[in-house]
């Protein structure tokens, strides 16, 4: 329980110190604050009447001080007032609830996909230490650790749609348009979850406890299956969970280079726009998914490992 | 007994020949035209009369404007067959009859006043202050079911101008069916934030049915992709692709290739009231200095600009003037700053103004692909007739704060010189004294009266003079120094018809587009 409320405490603490790192950041931004909403509200135009920018700056208080600026902001995050967009005026809310499906079923698809291939990968590679399996698992995971996703992307389109002509080279909302963007994050997936894995599978097999099975002639499918893996699950879980974090992030490129809806997109067009309510919503977002996969993560691996409990009754 | 066998065999023979052609005619596949753009809509219903909305919607071909802009950047009559200056503050407007709404309902006086009146609504999806501010209306008066008075606050030679913008588009209130009526060739089916635009041809337009049954604007800001894309035929029109590829399309010959310049300035705005560059000669002499054919072949392929002569491109036919010459001479620049005393006495390959080495603080921001390559090639031209330069990447505004404070000499920027067609927007905002983004601090009182005299003439043929003089001042006394007009370039699948690259970026759609069989 006391592991519990330290984690949600130091949960509440980090959020509030990005939001006060964020609105700062955008608040002290060089250039004048009213030009900037002005230039994202009419896209294209760069210069724009006195009366114009003066309006701007009663709407969105700009004249007050930083910290009245700042209350006020934070007060309507926490009432769930997350404001509007600069750009197209929509509530940020609903922007966000609008591509938040896109991202998080290329996420979870990749993610999904890219575990089984890594789990396959590397218990082959565990499984044949040393053959030309293990070698080729150790080699697929550096060249896919060393291939950047935009590369990727264009690469898979150049082969897929433009020579083959099998699947879409761009788009939303259909199972074929989910193909490409899934390969790419799958593949990046793949890349550093057979490295861990095969690590942490190795790692678990030089534990003294598989040799007192053996002696005690437990099956080898049983030692992996039962024993071994479940060994290496729990430092697994936290890699897994930093992708997971992770893929929301990269998505960024693969949404983009693939001109997908999802949250990546968003967040690289509202940056360029400069439609600062979506952008501070993004990052705060972002920051909450970070430190909630983070905060699950340490909680369930507390409460299921036993080490981790001794050591919390041994500092208790 | 023959014959009635004959006679119901050709009776059945004929009804089969008629399902089969009325079938074919049914089931003849629609046409659809796609087309990947770098932007999209920004909401799932933009209403073209806010923000700017209307850039798209105008593109698309489902909002119309009173009156349009020709591809010499003239007006042209749209939905508004004729109009008639009355007074200073006057306009007498006729408007084109039969015009229909996408629901079938016929345009009257009526609704365009309406049509204006929600630019000032707020909260209405309309609402529009900037436009509002543009237009400065006083009053509309319908004087009969095609005929509009309109009446500004104060004399504004502009006003025509800013009806041709696409935000001042005249739309009916949507509702389920119809999210938003417009007057255009295409009717509005839905948009997707910032990935795709849907429309679908309006048999009861005005000037004739569409060819395409269907427009789709696709949304994919990587060139790269948008390219793959037209090769995997997934669109059949790539609105601006990427500078490099085209260069590549060109040199073979291959692939349908268009390509137009556009109003969209890259010009240098350096310090006037101050600095090294209050200095004539050295202003002139960084002007000389630039090689604009090289900046464009390096930053832009040699296919994605114009060199720039003034500041308006060539083929905006109606104001350019089209006796200016900005040459590239970098022995006459060199021969300018020895006059000027501007020399290298120290012998470290840069030349000194008052004792100090000329060292330029040159500064652009992102945004535009082509600003930091020019800033980075400037820097290269500079140093060859002896001048310095550090370049630094910053933001618009923080660097408009840097220029009048003297912490840079140059700001490199990208306007559009002329978005409503009218020619004193650009020189009235940028190097009237005193104007809003005067930053330089640039004053010619001579130019002031120009500028003056033409907001207050209201026919064309009196404005060109005055506008080609405005140009000429300013290319001699370099408030600005201009590099380069954007030229959009575009590549079709080789079966497109009737399309054209405008020189605003604001017209696309026509019933004239079609796609091949």
């Amino acid at each position: 329980m006391n592991a519990l409320l330290t984690r949600l405490g130091g949960l509440v603490t980090v959020l509030f110190g990005i939001s006060f790192i964020t609105f700062a950041v955008t608040h002290f931004a060089p250039g004048d604050k009213a030009l900037a909403i002005a230039q994202a509200r009419y896209p294209g135009e760069m210069g724009f009447d006195a009366e114009i920018l003066e309006g701007i700056r009663d709407e969105f208080h700009l004249d007050r001080p930083f910290i009245s600026q700042y209350l006020h902001w934070l007060v309507d995050f926490l009432t769930g007032d997350f404001g509007r967009s600069y750009s197209s005026h929509s509530k940020v809310w609903d922007i966000f609830a609008g591509n938040l499906e896109e991202t998080f079923s290329l996420a979870i698809t990749a993610l999904t996909l890219g575990l089984a291939a890594a789990f396959l990968l590397a218990g082959l590679a565990v499984w044949r230490k040393g053959s030309l399996i293990d070698r080729f698992a150790i080699l697929l995971a550096s060249v896919g650790a060393a291939i950047p996703s935009f590369w990727l992307s264009i690469l898979l389109i150049l082969l897929f749609s433009a020579h083959l002509g099998w699947l879409p080279a761009y788009g939303t909302g259909t199972l074929a348009q989910l193909v490409l963007p899934t390969v790419t994050l799958a593949f990046w997936v793949m890349s550093s979850q057979t490295r861990l894995l095969r690590s942490f599978l190795l790692e678990a097999y030089d534990q003294p406890f598989v040799e007192t099975l053996r002696l005690r002639s437990v099956s080898e499918r049983e030692i992996f299956f039962s024993h071994v893996l479940r060994h290496a699950l729990s430092p697994a879980l936290t890699m897994i969970g930093l992708d997971l974090a992770g893929l929301i992030e990269g998505a960024v490129i693969v949404e983009i280079i693939f001109a997908r809806s999802g949250l990546g997109s968003l967040l690289a067009g509202s940056v360029l726009a400069r439609d600062l309510p979506v952008v501070v919503f993004l990052v705060m977002f972002f920051a909450l998914t970070y430190v909630l996969i983070n905060t699950v993560i340490d909680l369930v691996q507390t409460f299921t490992d036993p080490r981790h409990l001794a050591g919390e009754r041994n500092a208790v | 007994m023959f014959f009635s066998k004959f006679s119901k065999l050709s009776l059945i023979s004929a009804l089969s020949t008629l399902a089969a052609a009325s079938a074919s005619a049914e089931n003849r596949a629609p046409k659809e035209l796609v087309i990947a753009a770098p932007f999209g809509p920004k909401s799932s219903v933009p209403d073209p009369r806010a923000r700017q909305n209307g850039w798209l919607s105008n593109r698309a071909g489902v909002s119309e404007t009173l009156i349009g802009l020709g591809y010499d950047m003239s007006m042209q009559p749209r939905l508004a067959l004729s109009y008639e200056n009355l007074s200073q503050t006057q306009w007498k407007i006729a408007l084109r009859e039969g015009v229909k709404f996408h629901d079938g309902s016929v345009l009257t006086a009526a609704d365009v006043k309406d049509s204006f009146a929600k630019l000032d609504a707020e909260g209405h999806p309309a609402y529009n202050p900037r436009l509002s501010k543009l237009l400065g209306l006083k009053s509309i008066t319908v004087e009969d079911t095609h005929t509009l008075i309109f009446e500004t606050e104060t004399p504004n030679s502009a006003f025509l101008w800013t009806l041709t913008e696409p935000s001042a588009a005249v739309m009916k209130d949507g509702y389920d069916d119809y999210p938003l009526i417009g007057t255009g060739p295409f009717v509005f089916e839905k948009a997707v934030t910032e990935k795709t635009y849907v429309s679908r041809g309006f048999a009861d337009y005005w000037g004739g049915a569409p060819k395409l049954d269907r427009l789709v604007i696709d949304a994919i800001p990587d060139g790269a992709v948008a390219a793959l894309a037209l090769k995997s035929s997934d669109v059949h029109l790539v609105s601006n692709y990427p500078e490099a590829d085209f260069a590549k399309l060109e040199e073979d010959q291959a692939g349908q290739r268009f390509a137009a310049s556009t109003t969209r300035l890259f010009f240098y705005q350096p310090r006037m009231d101050g600095g090294p560059l209050a200095n004539d000669a050295l202003r002139q002499a960084v002007s000389l200095g630039l090689d604009r054919d090289t900046i464009v072949a390096a930053s832009l392929a040699g296919v994605g600009g114009d060199v720039a002569n003034s500041m308006f491109p060539a083929n905006m036919t109606s104001w350019v003037n089209p006796h200016l010459m900005l040459p590239y001479d970098p022995a006459q620049a060199k021969a300018l700053l020895d006059d000027a005393g501007i020399v290298d006495n120290d012998g470290n390959g840069i030349r000194e103004l008052d004792g100090a080495d000329v060292v330029l603080k040159l500064r652009t921001y992102e945004g535009r692909a082509a600003l930091r390559p020019t800033l980075e090639i400037s820097q290269a031209m500079l140093q060859q007739i002896g001048i310095g330069a550090e370049i630094s990447i910053g933001e618009f505004g923080a660097n408009n704060d840097a220029l009048a404070a003297g912490e840079i000499d140059m700001h490199l920027q990208a306007w559009g010189t002329a978005p409503q067609g009218d020619p004193d927007y650009f020189p009235s905002t940028l190097v009237a004294t005193g104007a809003s983004y005067n930053i330089a601090g640039y004053s010619n009182p001579d130019l002031d009266a120009l500028l003056e005299q033409g907001r207050s003439l209201f026919k064309t043929e009196e404005r060109q003079p005055i506008y080609a003089k405005v140009q000429d001042i300013v290319n001699q006394d370099l408030p600005i120094i201009p590099l380069f007009h954007k030229t959009q370039v575009s590549v079709g699948n080789g079966k497109v018809i009737g399309y054209q690259i405008h020189p605003a970026e604001t017209y696309l759609a026509s019933p004239e587009l079609d796609l091949a069989e």
